[in-house]
């Protein structure tokens, strides 16, 4: 029988993709036995799969997969968009066409006077004000109440919120940047988290954090810092009733807050620089570590993030020093220890990749 | 919870609940994901693309484009095939995009480096029939490779082939079977069918 003569062809493909019913299969494993069209074009076709298979013999270099990798994180990290896979030539005719757009923006932004350089809320803004000079980092949600503004300056990022709640996602906030939520009542810091924030008749009355780390600042309380899954809630108000029968709410999950603006950390940086020198090097890694959650803001946390992967790494435990130096890299992006760093990552790949026999 | 400590639980958990985390920007599980399947979505883009130039790139916009469409992810296990379908379909749109610029630079370099397809160097060292099936799989049009890698050579049923390339199962099929017949042809024209 030839192949234009067999009238069960058509269910070769059905057979190889696996949408033959169990009775279907067997009487088609049964008919290929027999039907010599068929079995030829069964055999062909796996023939053709197994020899373009052979194809794909090229692996990728382990190398350039863990820049890959870094790169991926770094951009992500960073909130740059998925670049276009157009061909660069166009893509570098849509540079020019934009730097042409920039200059012709700037030239009617100067033409116009005391427009404000505020980014309002959807909710509030009849006329959209001119896009800030560079991309915000944090995106804000507001519930229906909520009256809030957002702008940039100078990579100075503030959320004003006046009433209701806001729903906030911050990227990794690379050196020199700041992020705040400014309530009447007082500010929040982050540093790249998520989180909501709710004010109430001009006071903060709930703070609760998905993920990351927050400095809550009220100008009526101590600064309290909170954690993933914390919910911070304004305590209820003293009045002259007698106090009622239930418990007090329990008190949030807090840690003492860092007296940012009051010292730095200094001497915890010091002390853990010397664990490191005197070679005590699991202890110098948990120092450093304390010191980058209790000083995310100083101007050595970026030091003393790289330092415990490399504290981490002379204390011989390579993989959690790949870890370490892995967060370093997404929480400064920039970082000046960045090669160091991703060296550190690729050693610990190293590691985790299965040896062949 | 610290890096370390999230980083070894993402060892544990499953793919849509990396992609959770992905979504929500958490840089560990698009760490995780990209360790787990960084290697298929690099050979699956190669065989897509004709030259090896842009792979990096492709798989770099792949990841990077993941916060905005995990959401979309439909919740099986294993999210390779739709990682796969992912990257293949971006390989195809850059692949269209460079089309005719890269035959002129690939007639351009096999001038100055090609042999002959009856190279005795070549047939000796076992390279000849790569690169016979090398340039048959290169002469099908993208949509028609693209939807051959997909289902030949990673596995994808027609219906996941189809839902990553946004186009009819029953399309799908019809682009394989004239892609096997293309590529059969190519074969016997090279003395390999």
């Amino acid at each position: 029988m030839t192949a234009r003569e067999c009238s069960r062809l058509w269910q070769i493909d059905a057979y190889r993709e696996g949408r033959l019913g169990a009775k279907d299969e067997e009487s088609l494993e049964r008919h290929l036995r027999a039907c010599e069209a068929c079995s030829a074009k069964m055999e062909s076709d796996e023939g053709l799969r197994a020899r373009m298979l052979a194809l794909g013999a090229e692996e990728p270099n382990e190398l350039a997969l863990h820049r890959l990798r870094a790169r991926v994180l770094r951009d992500a990290a960073n909130g740059v968009p998925a670049p276009s896979s157009a061909w660069r030539g166009a893509a570098a005719l849509v540079a020019l066409t934009a730097a042409c757009a920039m200059v012709l923006a700037l030239v009617m932004h100067h033409r116009e006077l005391g427009t404000p350089r505020l980014a309002a809320s959807p909710a509030r803004s009849e006329a959209s004000p001119p896009p800030p000079a560079e991309p915000f980092a944090g995106t804000v949600v507001g519930e229906a109440d909520a009256r809030w503004w957002q702008r940039r300056e100078q990579r100075q990022e503030r959320v004003e919120l006046d009433e209701g709640t806001v729903h906030v996602h911050v990227r990794p906030q690379q050196a020199g940047e700041r992020f705040l939520v400014v309530m009447p009542d007082g500010e929040v810091e982050v540093r790249g988290t998520t989180f909501d924030v709710t004010v109430r008749g001009g006071e903060t009355t709930r703070v609760r954090v998905e993920s990351g780390v927050v400095d809550l600042r009220l100008r009526t309380r101590a600064g309290v810092r909170l954690l993933d899954g914390d919910v911070w809630t304004a305590p209820p108000v003293v009045s002259d009733s007698p106090p009622k029968a239930s418990p007090p709410p329990a008190p949030p999950r807090v840690r003492p807050a860092s007296p940012v603006g009051v010292d730095d950390g200094a001497s915890s940086y010091a002390a853990a620089m010397q664990r490191l020198r005197d070679g005590r090097y699991e202890e110098a890694a948990a120092a450093f570590h304390g010191y980058v959650t209790a000083w995310p803001l100083s101007s050595q946390a970026e030091d003393a993030s790289f330092l415990e992967a490399v504290a981490l790494a002379r204390a011989g435990r390579l993989d959690a020093a790949g870890l370490a130096a892995e967060h370093h890299l997404a929480s400064f992006p920039r970082s000046f220890h960045a090669k160091e760093a991703a060296v550190l990552v690729e050693r610990a790949a190293e590691l985790r990749r299965p040896q062949n026999p | 919870m610290n890096p370390r400590a999230r980083a070894l639980r993402l060892k544990a958990v499953g793919d849509p609940e990396i992609l959770k985390g992905v979504v929500a920007g958490d840089p560990g599980a698009l760490g995780e994901l990209y360790d787990r399947y960084a290697r298929d979505v690099w050979r699956a883009v190669r065989r897509t693309l004709a030259s090896a130039t842009d792979v990096d790139d492709v798989v770099h916009a792949t990841f990077l484009g993941l916060p905005r469409i995990a959401a979309s992810y439909d919740g099986r296990a294993s999210c390779r095939n739709w990682l796969c379908g992912i990257a293949v379909n971006l390989a195809v749109r850059q692949r269209r995009g460079k089309q005719r610029f890269q035959r002129m630079i690939e007639a351009f370099a096999h001038t100055l480096t090609g042999r002959s397809p009856g190279d005795p160097e070549r047939r000796a060292s076992g390279s000849e029939e790569l690169a016979v099936l090398d340039r048959a799989l290169a002469t099908l049009s993208e949509r028609k490779r693209a939807v051959f890698v997909l289902v030949e050579l990673e596995g994808l049923s027609a219906d996941e082939a189809g839902q990553s390339l946004d186009i009819p199962a029953a399309t799908v099929r019809t682009r394989l079977f004239h892609a096997r017949r293309e590529l059969k042809s190519a074969l016997e024209r090279e003395g390999l069918q």
